[in-house]
């Protein structure tokens, strides 16, 4: 009665969760954020927002190459290229010509402003020597037109804004301009540039089939001219393809496993209702879990925890497999009796695993306990549904015929038992021979590059175009902070003159600044100009010495030139603001720049910024940047998010390490006080299987990292369970042996087919979990202490 | 996130330089490429050209401009600009040397020089210690060097990509008046026309802003490819 009454409750609480996450889960915060795993003081978020929003920016650009050995025809092939994805509609903006409008607006947006202009050059020029105004003038004057850089000597007599434009576009990536056409030379032949921004776009397989379609559709045109060529950059390109693998791989691998996995249950146990009963546990376990855990976060769930909490609720898919397993007993099937057969089982397999998971409590990593609670809270879930329903749900089954129980008390009588040969102990011991070498090979990888399918052909075009253009890259970028506008301007300024003396492999990096440079700056070009033209400023002890504008007008014979001269650069040389400059159409590709100046902050608060990208050609060491942002201000960080987040898996697996070790460790002393003599035999599938799965990463060459652990935290829970059954199957052997193998073989179908996926992380998941299920499963029977004396 | 390399869009400033700088010294070393009073070796034309020139889509240049490593010549410049009383004259020598750059040396009415390379332009100084060079410009001039490579090899055909190009007279006495394609170019330069006969004589400019520009090519000596050493120093990028 009191069964029948908890049984009932526990239909109730299942209900509650599940009408508590169907009201708070479509409205959840769901993090997906690698960071959010980490303690709180160890982020800071004006990094976070700042990286966030330049990734974002940068993620929706892309840049193609169309390539032909006739400059005109990779034109043709570009524009055919453009015009397609145009027409698609999915693009914010495609262009592959610079509107003629484009330029001339940048001429008259910075006209009034010229001569608050100078590029680096011209400044140190004039500085160090005044007189150098008057050679600058003479070569506007005598050179051939172009070659001085002067965009005439009406406009600009000493060349210093011409010179200055042109360093903006030299700063930038390295395209030449042909016909209107973004162009660069790369290998002898012509490459002429289709730049595109994507629109704001949803989310899901459908949008990304459209939208790989448009893509296709766009180099179909462009190929259409016979020899073009085509070179992709960009994350989208990357993005497409990975989620074409991944749905390939779930289609493939998914289906292929989800149907063996069918036919296996169906053979082994004539039914399905038992094949139901087996998975159970699992889906009220991760449907307990998820419930529990966003009550705990009040409305926040991060999605990592829940991923890999689930992989590991996978555990308890032995449970059920273990009550049906009773079907293969030499007696009338009865659901109560089978529980009460192995409820010790059940209670020590639950007690283990919540001892062994318990250590992700001991590391101060949140994203680490908060899959350690998800996991416990989903085993002791999927062990009371077992305890409380299968008495029920499992009252009517039909035992196996005689002929399938006794193919499996065969099987178990032929296994090869430690106790029963040398042999059998030679050949586990030759095995862990095997796997202390392949565990000697090991080595550590964090990248969290892993977690991508890698292309090489996509990844060649893409270093193709960094050979020869200069494109942030890479996702490292300086955060400058500041006070006020001016001094983020500052700031930036003495930072990108350090990254310009030191060798950067030719590529500068741009920021806010190169495009308007600080007020101080600007009018310190101004003055310097002045001072040089001479006459109208107080020139101190040179005063003798006659001003570049007189001597011009002297030279030339054209006396009212002087005051001419004089007049222009100082009507012309008003500083250009970054108010004026954000709100005009020329800053728009580069707005996303500036991080924007909150005021009304209190005072002293950082409350202006910028971001600096790196360029991707740039190959200092991060350690050498970052001290170069120091020696610029205290105030700017360099930011590495690539590094960043491997750095954060890397630091969750040193931990996930101690877990599993201080896990082991608490498991193995429990096994200990349970079984006395036999614990080694219960523990050795477990130990055995975790060598193995190591051994074969090492062995294989492939690295070690969180996802790798994650598999062997799986093969530590499922490994001490099968030791457990084995050891505590006193009479009902086989029962118990099928029970392994249909947990073993479901999850190794589940899992380990992921060995056959193209994304490193989780292939190397899928080998580990494959090789160490398999061996700590093959493993197990071997260790039944009870083979002879029966 | 991998390194996707994010791309972004830049938009290249009017290259000037990278247009001009080809047309003018391209041709401008036909005189020491092909002195008038040498004819054309053989082996040199890579495309034998009709005396009945023109031929409509046939530069009468075609074929014509052999290009030793290192060409040099004279010439005589006069300059138009709008504002001034009088016209700007001077006169100086240029060498093209092939893969390095250009060298623009003024000799009157003052001592000036010039080094344009693929890295930049520079100012050039004789003192003491021997040539130094200051940068007056940094930057990618690698496709207005590629126009020149072109040029120099024979290839005018070159010059289609960025001007509409009519021709008159024959092999003779020519005339190419150049128009640029590009609407941004066209904000500066209006038109460039080309004279000459089996060599370049003259090349004339007319600028957007009304400046004018003149250049006289003059026959110059042969030095035979050899780079004197302050010349090496010039091109050194």
């Amino acid at each position: 009665m009191i069964r029948k009454t908890l049984a009932l409750a526990w239909v109730l609480i299942l209900l509650a969760c599940g009408a508590y996450l169907a009201r708070e889960l479509p409205t959840a915060s769901i993090e997906s954020s690698i960071f959010a795993l980490l303690p709180e003081r160890e982020q800071d978020p004006a990094v976070r927002a700042a990286g966030d929003a330049l990734r974002s920016e940068l993620e929706k650009r892309f840049l193609v190459l169309a390539v032909h050995a006739d400059a005109d025809k990779a034109a043709l092939a570009a524009e055919a290229y453009a015009a397609s994805l145009r027409a698609s509609g999915s693009m914010q903006e495609v262009a592959c010509a610079v509107p003629s409008g484009g330029v001339g607006r940048m001429l008259d947006f910075y006209q009034p402003h010229r001569f608050a202009l100078l590029s680096a050059e011209d400044r140190e020029s004039l500085a160090k020597d005044s007189g150098s105004l008057y050679d600058a003038a003479q070569r506007t004057l005598y050179l051939p037109p172009g070659v001085s850089g002067s965009l005439g000597f009406a406009q600009d007599p000493f060349g210093t804004w011409g010179r200055w434009l042109s360093a903006r576009s030299g700063a930038g990536a390295g395209f030449e301009l042909r016909n209107g056409h973004l162009t660069v030379a790369l290998d002898g032949k012509t490459a002429v540039a289709v730049l595109g921004t994507l629109k704001p776009r949803a989310r899901g397989m459908d949008a990304q089939n459209t939208l790989a379609a448009r893509f296709d559709g766009a180099s179909a045109a462009a190929l259409a001219v016979p020899g073009a060529q085509l070179l992709r950059s960009g994350f989208v390109f990357h993005e497409l393809l990975a989620a074409h693998q991944a749905h390939g791989e779930m289609t493939s691998i998914g289906t292929v496993s989800a149907a063996l996995l069918l036919v296996l249950m169906l053979f082994a146990f004539r039914g399905i209702r038992p094949t139901l009963l087996g998975m159970l546990p699992v889906l009220i376990g991760c449907l307990a879990a998820t419930a529990l855990l966003l009550l705990a976060g009040g409305g926040k769930v991060h999605l990592i925890a829940m991923v890999f909490g689930s992989t590991i609720v996978g555990v308890a898919e032995d449970y059920g497999m273990l009550f049906i397993a009773g079907l293969y007993e030499d007696k009338p099937w009865d659901g109560r009796r089978r529980l009460r057969d192995v409820q010790r089982s059940l209670f020590l397999g639950l007690l283990t695993s919540v001892i062994g998971y318990l250590a992700l409590f001991f590391v101060p990593i949140p994203g680490l306990r908060q899959i350690g609670l998800f996991s416990i809270a989903g085993l002791v879930a999927s062990w009371i549904t077992v305890m409380l329903w299968y008495p029920w749900l499992g009252a009517r089954l039909k035992p196996v015929s005689a002929g399938m129980r006794q193919a499996a008390e065969a099987i178990e009588r032929g296994w090869p038992k430690v106790r029963r040969g040398k042999l059998t102990a030679l050949s586990l011991l030759a095995l862990l021979a095997l796997s202390a070498w392949g565990c000697a090979r090991l080595r550590v990888d964090d990248d969290v590059r892993l977690l991508y399918a890698h292309d090489l052909r996509l990844q060649h075009e893409q270093d193709k175009i960094n050979s020869v253009l200069r494109m942030p890259g890479g996702g490292r970028f300086f955060l400058v902070r500041a006070p006020d506008t001016e001094q983020v301007l500052q700031r930036e300024e003495k930072l990108l003159g350090l990254l310009a003396a030191s060798d950067t492999g030719g590529a500068a990096a741009v920021g806010v600044s190169t495009f308007v440079p600080s007020l101080a700056l600007q009018q310190g070009n101004a003055a310097l100009l002045l001072s040089a033209l001479g006459g109208s400023v107080n020139l101190g002890n040179t005063g003798n010495v006659k001003g570049t504008a007189d001597r011009l007008a002297a030279d030339l014979g054209t006396p009212e030139l002087g005051e001419r001269l004089r007049r222009e650069t100082r009507e012309n040389s008003r500083p250009v603001s970054l108010e004026e400059w954000l709100a005009d159409p020329v800053s728009t590709p580069f707005r996303y720049l500036w991080r924007g100046n909150k005021a009304g902050r209190a005072e002293g608060a950082e409350s202006a910024a910028s971001v600096v990208p790196v360029p991707a050609a740039v190959s200092l060491p991060p350690d050498r940047l970052r001290a170069l942002g120091k020696q610029a201000s205290a105030d700017i960080v360099l930011v590495d998010q690539i590094q960043d987040v491997s750095d954060t898996l890397g630091l969750l697996r040193r931990h996930l390490i101690w877990v599993l070790a201080i896990g082991s460790a608490l498991v193995f002393i429990a096994m200990l006080f349970l079984f006395r003599g036999r614990a080694f035999g219960a523990v050795a599938p477990a130990a055995l299987g975790v060598a193995a799965g190591l051994g074969s990463l090492g062995g294989s060459g492939m690295p070690l990292n969180l996802f790798a652990l994650l598999a062997l935290a799986l093969i530590l829970g499922m490994g001490i369970d099968y030791g457990i059954f084995v050891q505590e199957s006193r009479r009902q052997r086989a029962a118990a042996l099928v029970a392994i193998n249909m947990g073993a073989a479901s999850n190794m179908l589940a899992f380990g087919m992921l060995v056959f996926s193209t994304t490193p992380a989780l292939k190397a998941f899928g080998l580990v979990l494959a090789v160490g299920l398999g061996v700590a499963w093959l493993t197990a029977p071997c260790f039944s202490t009870v083979g002879e004396t029966e | 996130m991998k390194n996707r390399s994010a791309v972004r869009m830049r938009i290249r400033i009017p290259a000037v330089a990278a247009i001009c700088v080809p047309v003018l010294f391209g041709f401008g070393l036909s005189p020491g490429a092909a002195p008038p009073a040498k004819p054309v070796p053989a082996a040199a034309v890579s495309s034998p050209v009709s005396p009945t020139l023109p031929v409509s889509h046939t530069l009468p240049l075609a074929g014509r401009l052999a290009a030793p490593p290192v060409l040099s010549g004279s010439f005589a410049q006069e300059k138009i600009i709008v504002g001034l009383k009088k016209p700007l004259l001077s006169r100086g020598d240029f060498l093209v040397a092939r893969d390095k750059g250009v060298i623009w040396r003024t000799l009157k009415p003052f001592a000036a020089a010039v080094a344009v390379t693929q890295k930049g332009i520079w100012s050039l100084k004789q003192n003491g210690a021997g040539l130094t060079r200051q940068a007056i410009h940094q930057g990618n001039l690698g496709l207005a060097m590629d126009m020149i490579q072109k040029v120099l090899a024979g290839d005018p055909a070159a010059l289609d990509k960025v001007f509409t190009v009519a021709e008159k007279g024959d092999s003779a006495a020519w005339t190419l008046d150049l128009k640029p394609l590009d609407p941004i170019v066209a904000r500066v330069i209006l038109s460039i026309r080309l004279q000459g006969g089996r060599r370049v004589d003259r090349v004339e400019y007319a600028e957007a802003n009304g400046d004018k520009t003149r250049i006289e090519f003059s026959a110059a000596a042969d030095n035979g490819g050899a780079l004197a050493s302050w010349q090496a120093v010039a091109f050194r990028d």
